[in-house]
């Protein structure tokens, strides 16, 4: 199937279509899998297995016109089995249920690889294939080749088949009608099938696809058929915008034909062998039904591009009201005109914050798009573990940048798992224990202020102390947050004995770290022994934003980030006190370590605590906090509390790690943002 | 089918980069100075609110740096998401290279180590360097640019 180069048109609709594809078929997957699962639970309900049925049918079509061979014939497998499933021809097992998780995960995969190199040969799929063949119970055929599409070819007029009925009665009981769209390709389109193909598509995603006559699910035929296709939906759209819909570029003519519930039984198109004309198009009076939420896909890039201008919006209109403020202040203008410049920012300064709440609202997604994949994890791990236990989730709803979703997808699995594995007891030693056998795990998400609370809590045995108090080699009247602290500490929770016995650890100061410095959270654990462990993640509304505070150092400003800053204080020459290790400084009593910021930024040239500079009298000094460290670094001036957008800095201007971000100013400042964790790493290292 | 690049100067030597990794050449204006950057980088300029370091290219290669003049140029390159500004002593021209006319072979020339150089063509009776200059600028400024002279 090479294409010619006059085929230029038709390649460039197949690329579109293949990136449309693989961003729904993410989509399609997840819903696919919750299906499953619920399905698992409830192995009668009629309703969920047509879901699977018809999900596994948009994969198998989506991917054949993608040109993606494999994903298809493997998704096509699956709707076989789901056909035979919902004809009754073969019953849900277990073992059934087994092939087909197996099956959705192969899928997962097909999907990773076309992403990542674009092709999805290497993976295995022949046995797979086969034995989907073999409980589908269909005849033998080739793996690997996709076959015709299930069941008769579809010729306008014939009869709909019993599940076509029912799509057709389910959309009535939902209030929608039903319309016959004919659509007339133009003679002017060279090629047919992706013409017919994109209405099938926006048809598909818009409303409930009944049918299409040709089958444009079926691998492509003789292009001529697809001249003049007729797709039969549901939808509660009226027929005048079904017809926009459809209205798409070299389409010639639409015609619409609408029922509702009284005159479809009076068409008798259920039963019939030919669709009778219905109701002509502009008379499907009664429309719209219910209200519609619409929404449209927008790339990600484009959104941060939009995003990054606001951002700069925000910047420049801070600049103007500080120059405003300027002039005002040396009275250069008079009263009147400085009125209405005040009017003039002040609503700008209001439309700018909202236009930045509501470009921050598309940033935002609800958390449930992490939690879905839980119930399928918990699923195969209890299995795996010997285990039993139930997830329950709460707070999906709760939204949160979709950057930090990405990122927390590893170390929120690792805690669950985590859980299961290790905090959770087996069944027998549960009933030992007088508790019930099913283990429980809430996996919750709430937002309390400016902050995304995440909390994935078992009954288990939870901390061992003891155990864990004399590993560490800790004193008998170690505090409890003491040892606890323990399981965060790098290397300690690697020990085997620790981790067999205590029951958690295992990669727990990972998670910390990298919830710490990728997703600027922090991580918090509460256990009773015996009764359970509650693991909290607690992080940012939004990467995107720092509120910190801007301080001076020498002719350059740094932000520090106000959640790590403990106390800002001044520092007299009574509080310091030099030592062999460098200056040290009397925090509330407690001995801590004290440097000036722009000695730490020179570098190692200078040894820590030797401060050059005016040291007699106060000093303005920042406390920074990193978990049970506390270092005072001396600036020159504490300029003012801000609200920093965060860019990347380039490694050539963070030698020594010492930044996290940098950010611009109003002014046109560049503003470096301290990595606060490195900061009291290398002062606390004495480097 | 040719490969396109911008070539410039800087001291005597004629250098080159891909066309499709420069997206800016702009006239050379004061940057913005940085603290704690290695000497070669001049400070930053705010492109549409990113911070792009400014690399004076005459330091990185070790030569004597001379005050920019008027045809001093800052070129901007980018690749997988990393941009620097380099200030170039001038740009000369968009050349269209064969690669059949440009040898591959790890050489070093100018000075130049042979792990920065792409390949040499020969324009007009003159040697035009391709560079790799994000595997310059990710090497560690401590290691000396120019191998020992002759």
């Amino acid at each position: 199937m090479s294409a010619k180069p006059e085929r230029a048109p038709f390649q460039l609709d197949e690329q579109k279509l293949r990136r449309a594809f693989l961003e729904e078929a993410e989509e399609l997957l997840e819903k696919l899998g919750q299906s499953l699962l619920a399905l698992e639970r409830a192995p009668g309900d009629a309703e969920l297995i047509n879901e699977v049925f018809r999900l596994t049918h948009s994969l198998k079509s989506g991917s054949a016109l993608a040109g993606l061979q494999r994903l298809s014939s493997l998704a096509h497998r699956l709707e076989d089995v789901f056909d035979a499933v919902r004809r009754s021809t073969i019953a849900l097992s277990r073992p059934l249920m087994d092939r087909v998780f197996g099956a959705s995960d192969l899928l997962h995969e097909l999907l990773r690889r076309i992403g990542r190199e674009g092709t999805d040969e290497g993976v295995e799929l022949g046995a797979t294939l086969a034995e989907l063949e073999t409980l589908a119970g269909l005849p033998g055929e080739g793996a690997g080749v996709l076959t015709a599409a299930h069941g008769p070819p579809t010729e306008e007029g014939a009869r709909l088949d019993e599940f076509q009925r029912a799509l057709v009665q389910e959309a009535l009981d939902r209030g929608e009608s039903i319309h016959r769209i004919e659509v007339r390709i133009d003679e002017a389109a060279e090629l047919l099938y992706p013409r017919a193909y994109l209405v099938f598509n926006a048809l598909e995603t818009a409303t409930n696809l009944i049918r299409s006559v040709p089958d444009m699910s079926a691998p492509p035929l003789e292009d001529a058929r697809y001249r003049s296709p007729v797709f039969l939906v549901s939808s509660a759209w009226g027929a005048e915008r079904l017809r926009e819909l459809c209205s798409l570029d070299l389409i010639s003519s639409v015609h619409v034909d609408s029922w509702d519930r009284g005159s479809l039984a009076a068409s008798g198109l259920l039963e019939a062998e030919e669709y009778p004309p219905g109701q002509s198009a502009g008379r499907a009076a009664g429309e719209p039904g219910r209200a519609e939420s619409p929404s449209v896909r927008v790339d990600t890039r484009k959104l941060n591009e939009i995003w990054q201008l606001v951002g700069e919006l925000v910047t420049y209109k801070t600049h103007l009201v500080r120059v405003h403020d300027g002039v005002r202040r040396r009275s250069e203008l008079e009263p009147v005109l400085s009125g209405e410049i005040e009017r003039a920012t002040d609503t700008l300064e209001r439309i700018t914050g909202e236009m930045q709440q509501a470009i921050m609202q598309t940033r935002m997604v609800p958390i449930a798009v992490l939690f879905r994949k839980f119930p399928r994890l918990v699923r195969d791990l209890t299995r795996k573990l010997g285990k039993a236990a139930e997830l329950e989730v709460a707070g999906e709803e709760t939204e949160i940048d979709r950057t930090i979703v990405e990122a927390l997808s590893d170390p929120l699995t690792h805690v669950v798992r985590n859980s299961l594995d290790h905090g959770l007891e087996p069944p027998e030693e549960r009933r030992g224990l007088g508790k019930s056998e099913v283990g429980r795990i809430r996996l919750s998400a709430q937002q309390q202020g400016g902050t995304i609370v995440i909390e994935v809590e078992d009954d288990g045995r939870g901390l061992d102390l003891e155990r864990i108090r004399r590993k560490a080699g800790l004193p008998a009247e170690a505090s409890r947050e003491q040892i606890t602290a323990m399981v965060f500490r790098p290397g300690f929770s690697t020990k085997d004995d620790v981790t067999d016995l205590s029951g958690r650890g295992v990669g727990l100061d990972v998670v910390a770290t990298r919830i710490r410095d990728e997703l600027r959270g922090e991580v918090e654990l509460h256990s009773e022994e015996g009764r359970g462990t509650t693991i909290r993640l607690l992080l940012p509304l939004t990467l995107t934003i720092l509120h910190s505070l801007v301080v001076r150092a020498d002719r350059y400003r740094y932000a520090i980030p106000i959640r790590d800053i403990e106390q800002t204080v001044k520092v007299g020459a009574a509080d310091r006190r030099p030592s062999p290790e460098g200056t040290r400084y009397n925090h509330q009593g407690a001995d801590i370590p004290l440097l000036r910021l722009s000695a730490l930024l020179q570098g190692a040239a200078e040894p820590p605590g030797d401060e050059a500079g005016p040291a007699p009298g106060e000093a303005a000094g920042v406390v920074l906090q990193q978990r049970d460290r506390r270092v005072c670094l001396i600036v020159d001036e504490l300029v003012e509390e801000q609200d920093v957008v965060i860019k990347p800095v380039s490694d050539l201007l963070n030698p020594r790690r010492l930044f996290s971000g940098t950010s611009v100013l109003g002014d046109g400042t560049v503003l470096f943002i301290l990595d606060t964790g490195r900061v009291v790493d290398v002062i606390g290292s004495g480097g | 089918m040719g490969r396109k690049y911008v070539s410039f100067t800087v001291g005597d030597g004629s250098y080159a980069l891909p066309l499709e990794e420069v997206s800016q050449i702009a006239r050379h204006e004061q940057p913005i100075e940085v603290p704690s950057a290695p000497a070669f980088v001049e400070g930053v300029i705010n492109l549409a609110g990113e911070v792009v370091p400014v690399v004076h290219l005459r330091k990185r290669f070790g030569l004597p740096p001379g005050a920019a003049g008027r045809r001093s140029r800052v070129i901007v390159t980018e690749r997988e998401g990393r941009r620097y500004a380099l200030l170039v002593d001038a740009v000369r021209e968009i050349v269209e290279l064969d690669e059949a006319n440009v040898s591959t072979e790890a050489t070093s020339v100018f000075g130049l180590k042979a792990e920065f150089v792409v390949g040499i063509a020969k324009v007009r009776d003159s040697l035009l360097v391709l560079l790799d200059v994000f595997r310059i600028l990710a090497a560690s400024p401590e290691v000396p640019f120019r191998e020992p002279g002759p």
